[in-house]
């Protein structure tokens, strides 16, 4: 569903497999952001996380509440390094499992990857699991698609870092020209595939073999001008926007209030969703959505 | 002895979870001891649904059944996604996961194209090996040929940190000396379909690598569900001891299915 202004609002937020947030959990949750006319639940993966990073984590700032034309910082950093947010020992359960166990409990609400590390898969054995995850959601399944940030990550994971932006736009080609041919007997499209990101390589794969963008944490001004660069090489590529999904991914720690204005601001810059992370709490994650889907007018 | 069934998840008509939910809870409350899902290589082969997200549909719906993977391909997938995604089954399980590792060669259509060349046993062990840290070390640590990490949090970890228990499918003297060598004696072993004298064939192949220990090791004998009375007739004559036996259905178990299962 979609707020007056025909913006789907998702909800980032995550499922990190320890005994407060267990199925049943998950299911109300699931459950309450439905009714409440939320269109999504956003879940990050991570394979694995480490003490210290190398690599610098790419989305340290946020828009401000007060003006998403400015950034604000949220994230720690270790000497220069900006670091992952995320609390010492998080879990994080397979973002597969996580999307089959919310949609087993709802009709409707959508469940995303925000973002699978596509290049460390095996895709032959991934094209069977997201055809069977297409059947087992209803088509509620929505792919966003990452290369992975973290080097440690990615080694760790038997890939090659240097070459990982190729092999996943090698991959996304391959799943949308042989899509359908793992499991028999299943006739679902292919999950909507959102590019993440706005280097010129992820606004280029997004325009190419994506069917959606979702870059995370850019300003106003920002959204706008990789808007441009998404949409001209979209037409470079003989596509039409008109059928592509562009999603602003946002962390939001200002006054819910203000929740209206900064959504509307991202609509007006050509955003057809807006996924907010609240990092809602485990206690009062219900009223929080409920005022949220207020201030958005999402239930009807 | 016990008895289970092994089921293909296929999705021929509309409902599929609907249907694997009402078969898991019938197999539960008919006291069944297990649910397998196939393997990867009979999944691929029969184009059948993934047998992890199979499985837990599965494990959505009952409390008590043990619930198996009878084929896990160690040599297609790398080790730190392979163990995200069965630690995460083995969570909302709640600690019921057993693993059987297919250790044969893996088919062609499912070998990761990216992928450097290598040995397939070679890279299955060690990733056994490397998923094994993963699961029970709060910072693990692996150096392999294939696989390396250091200081890795891999949350969350099995119920109780705990090793799934660890069954093979068959093998050959040689490559089992391999596996023994390198990943220990196994929980179990897996006879896939066979005769009752390649069951007991197997048997004493695992005697011969194993000695007295392998007196501990929990054997399976899995037969399609039309051959499932013949298969009781002959257990009495066969040299070895077959602690479970489970039936094979090609399909999502019907009501019928399981009743069958359960005369048997």
């Amino acid at each position: 569903m979609t707020n007056g202004d025909g913006v789907e609002i998702g909800l980032v937020d995550l499922f990190d497999g320890g005994v407060r947030r267990d199925p049943a959990f998950m299911a109300t949750f699931a459950r309450t952001a439905e009714q409440l006319g939320f269109s999504g639940i956003w879940v990050p993966e991570h394979l694995m996380f480490f003490d210290h990073y190398e690599s610098a984590y790419p989305y340290p700032n946020h828009p401000s509440a007060d003006d998403p034309d400015k950034l604000e910082s949220h994230n720690k950093t270790v000497g220069d390094k900006a670091q992952v947010e995320a609390a010492e020992d998080q879990g994080l359960l397979d973002v597969q499992q996580t999307a089959a166990e919310l949609c087993a409990a709802t009709t409707r609400l959508r469940v995303g990857a925000s973002v699978m590390i596509l290049p460390v898969r095996n895709m032959r054995t991934l094209h069977r699991e997201l055809q069977s995850l297409a059947e087992l959601t209803g088509g509620r399944f929505d792919l966003g698609v990452g290369v992975g940030w973290s080097s440690e990550e990615v080694t760790a994971c038997e890939s090659d870092f240097r070459t990982r932006g190729r092999r996943c736009t090698d991959y996304l080609a391959d799943l949308a020209g042989g899509w359908g041919s793992a499991v028999s007997g299943v006739d679902r499209p292919a999950p909507r595939t959102l590019i993440a990101g706005h280097s010129p390589a992820a606004l280029k794969r997004a325009a190419s073999v994506g069917t959606g963008w979702y870059p995370y944490n850019l300003t106003i001004s920002e959204f706008t001008e990789h808007h441009a660069t998404y949409t001209r090489l979209l037409e470079d590529n003989g596509r039409d926007r008109a059928d592509q999904h562009a999603v602003a991914g946002v962390r939001y720690t200002g006054d819910l209030a203000g929740l209206r204005q900064f959504v509307d601001r991202y609509a007006e810059a050509g955003a057809d969703g807006v996924n907010i992370s609240l990092r809602l709490g485990d206690d009062d994650y219900a009223e929080t959505m409920a005022e949220v889907s207020d201030i958005l007018g999402l239930a009807r | 002895m016990e008895h289970g069934l092994a089921s293909s998840f296929r999705a021929d008509g509309d409902g599929l979870p609907d249907r694997i939910a009402e078969a898991a809870r019938a197999a539960e409350d008919a006291g069944l001891a297990s649910w397998w899902s196939l393997g990867e290589r009979e999944a691929a082969l029969h184009r059948s649904l993934d047998p992890v997200l199979g499985l837990q549909c599965v494990a959505r719906v009952t409390d008590r059944i043990r619930l198996g993977h009878s084929g896990e391909l160690a040599a297609v997938q790398p080790a730190a996604v392979r163990a995200k995604q069965l630690a995460s089954l083995d969570w909302f399980a709640g600690g019921r996961l057993e693993l059987g590792l297919d250790l044969g060669e893996p088919p062609e259509d499912l070998v990761d194209p990216a992928a450097p060349e290598a040995d397939h046993l070679d890279r299955a062990l060690d990733r056994v090996l490397a998923m094994r840290s993963l699961w029970t070390q709060r910072r693990a640590e692996h150096t392999g040929a294939h696989v390396s990490f250091t200081g890795v949090s891999a949350l969350p970890r099995p119920v109780g940190d705990r090793v799934p228990r660890t069954h093979l499918r068959a093998l050959g003297t040689e490559a089992l000396r391999r596996v023994v060598d390198q990943v220990g004696a196994p929980h179990g072993w897996l006879a896939w379909r066979e005769t009752p004298e390649q069951v007991g064939a197997g048997a004493a192949r695992l005697a011969s690598v194993l000695g007295d220990a392998a007196d501990g090791v929990r054997l399976t004998w899995f037969v399609d569900l039309a051959d499932l009375a013949d298969a009781r007739a002959a257990l009495s004559g066969m040299s070895a001891r077959v602690d479970e036996l489970v039936a094979v259905v090609d399909r999502v178990p019907t009501a019928d299915d399981i009743d069958r299962v359960v005369q048997a």
